[in-house]
């Protein structure tokens, strides 16, 4: 026996407010998630560079405070925050970043003196990132300065203790505490998206004078931040500046520089001493015991 | 024969009318919204720094994304207001690509200039990135 199909409309009314409201729902999510939801994470991520940047500036702080005080007893500790987390409900990239310890980064070599000439390398703590929605971003402490870089440049956020004094009518004296950061162990780096402590502790200071130099050059991966830092500082005490890599005999000093390299020469009417500190500090980056 | 008035399921059929035409409204409101939404995106998010060297104003940028050549700066003090365009001042374009990146800076002569006020305003997404005061 055949049923026969009879047409009803009941429940109609039902169905359709049942389409439309999970329509709703579907449009709300898809406007939040791919309007919305990239903004918000890029904010996000734009605020943890800053935080980057804050933290960056609790590291120096706490590095020129053991170069002040040379207690080796103290260690302190700062932290930074590698990444941060994706949103939840919603479909969101995590952003990621690292911490690492790059030997021999940093280069300057001094040239010229009476006595002797000198080279000193320096390792250098950079922190880079992994971001999904914002540019990636490196900040780098080297040779005391924090440095700022992205794809297309870089700049000094932080300043190294860097200063020049004018002794006579054509002598200058330039003092400069250059600062080294260890590894302990051989923990040189770390990844993730926490917070991670970096332990530093004072090691020594090794102080040192280059009289009548001719010139000084910086091998580092900005040279373009060193350039306009040592340009600015030159300057301001009153030397006078001839260009890039143009001497015209009655200026002070001529800078040369290319990506990875600054060198400044001096003119040999000037009489120009060097003070180095070079400043030893280990730094702990990764979790662990080490004695 | 008597007509008889029946209530039986009025309450059902209401409530039927009125979730209906609740989830109708709500979906002509969401519509509305979505399609007039513009799409634009945000203001870039970059830290500039400005500063007085020199009878110049100094605004250097100091991290973040690049700014287009179209970006405006305005200076305004009580009797005037200057517009500048930023293809049209001068920057220090180290990477040649007409943009204003990380470490550039832009410098304009504010010599006959005793107190400003200073905006950048980002004219793609038409948002003021950055506002101060300058004392010459």
């Amino acid at each position: 026996m055949m049923k026969r199909l009879i047409p009803s409309n009941e429940g109609v009314v039902g169905i359709v407010t049942a389409f439309l409201i999970v329509g709703l729902i579907v449009i709300v999510f898809s406007v939040v998630q791919t309007v919305y939801v990239p903004q918000w994470m890029k904010e996000n991520e734009a605020d943890h560079m800053e935080a980057i940047a804050d933290q960056f500036s609790q590291l120096k702080f706490a590095i020129d405070t053991h170069s002040q005080f040379k207690d080796v007893n103290n260690p302190m500790t700062t932290s930074i925050t590698l990444g941060n987390k994706e949103m939840p409900v919603l479909a969101s990239s995590r952003a990621y970043g690292s911490i690492e310890i790059i030997p021999e980064q940093f280069i300057l070599k001094i040239s010229g003196a009476l006595e002797s000439n000198s080279t000193t390398s320096l390792n250098t703590l950079k922190y880079s990132s992994s971001n999904a929605y914002f540019l990636d971003q490196e900040y780098t402490y080297e040779a005391g300065a924090v440095i700022l870089s992205q794809y297309q440049g870089d700049t000094m956020a932080i300043k190294p203790s860097f200063s020049i004094t004018k002794e006579g009518s054509r002598e200058y004296n330039i003092s400069i505490n250059l600062v080294n950061i260890t590894p302990v162990g051989d923990k040189n780096s770390i990844s993730g998206y926490g917070n991670y402590p970096i332990k530093t502790q004072y090691i020594s200071t090794n102080e040192f004078e280059i009289i009548r130099i001719s010139d000084f050059s910086i091998q580092t991966e900005f040279s373009n931040s060193w350039e306009r830092f040592l340009n600015n500082s030159l300057t301001q005490v009153g030397l006078n500046y001839s260009g890039i890599g143009e001497d015209k005999g009655l200026h002070s000093y001529y800078i040369t520089s290319d990506a990875n390299q600054v060198k400044v020469v001096f003119f040999t009417e000037l009489v120009i001493n060097v003070n180095i500190k070079l400043i030893e500090i280990s730094a702990q980056i990764a979790p662990g015991w080490f004695t | 024969m008597r007509n008889k008035r029946k209530n039986v399921a009025v309450s059902e059929i209401i409530g039927t009318v009125l979730l209906l035409g609740i989830t109708v409204a709500l979906f002509s409101i969401l519509c509305v919204v979505v399609l007039a939404y513009p799409h634009v995106s945000a203001p870039p998010s970059v830290n500039l720094v400005g500063m007085i060297d020199n009878d110049c104003l100094v605004i250097e940028h100091r991290g973040g994304e690049s700014l287009s050549p179209e970006t405006i700066i305005v200076i305004s003090n009580e009797t005037s207001t200057t517009r500048y365009i930023l293809k049209n001042v001068n920057m220090s374009d180290y990477s040649n690509n007409s943009q204003w990146d990380v470490g550039e800076w832009i410098s304009i002569d504010v010599s006959n200039i005793s107190k400003a006020d200073v905006a950048v305003i980002d004219q793609i997404t038409g948002s003021v990135i950055m506002t101060g005061k300058f004392k010459n």
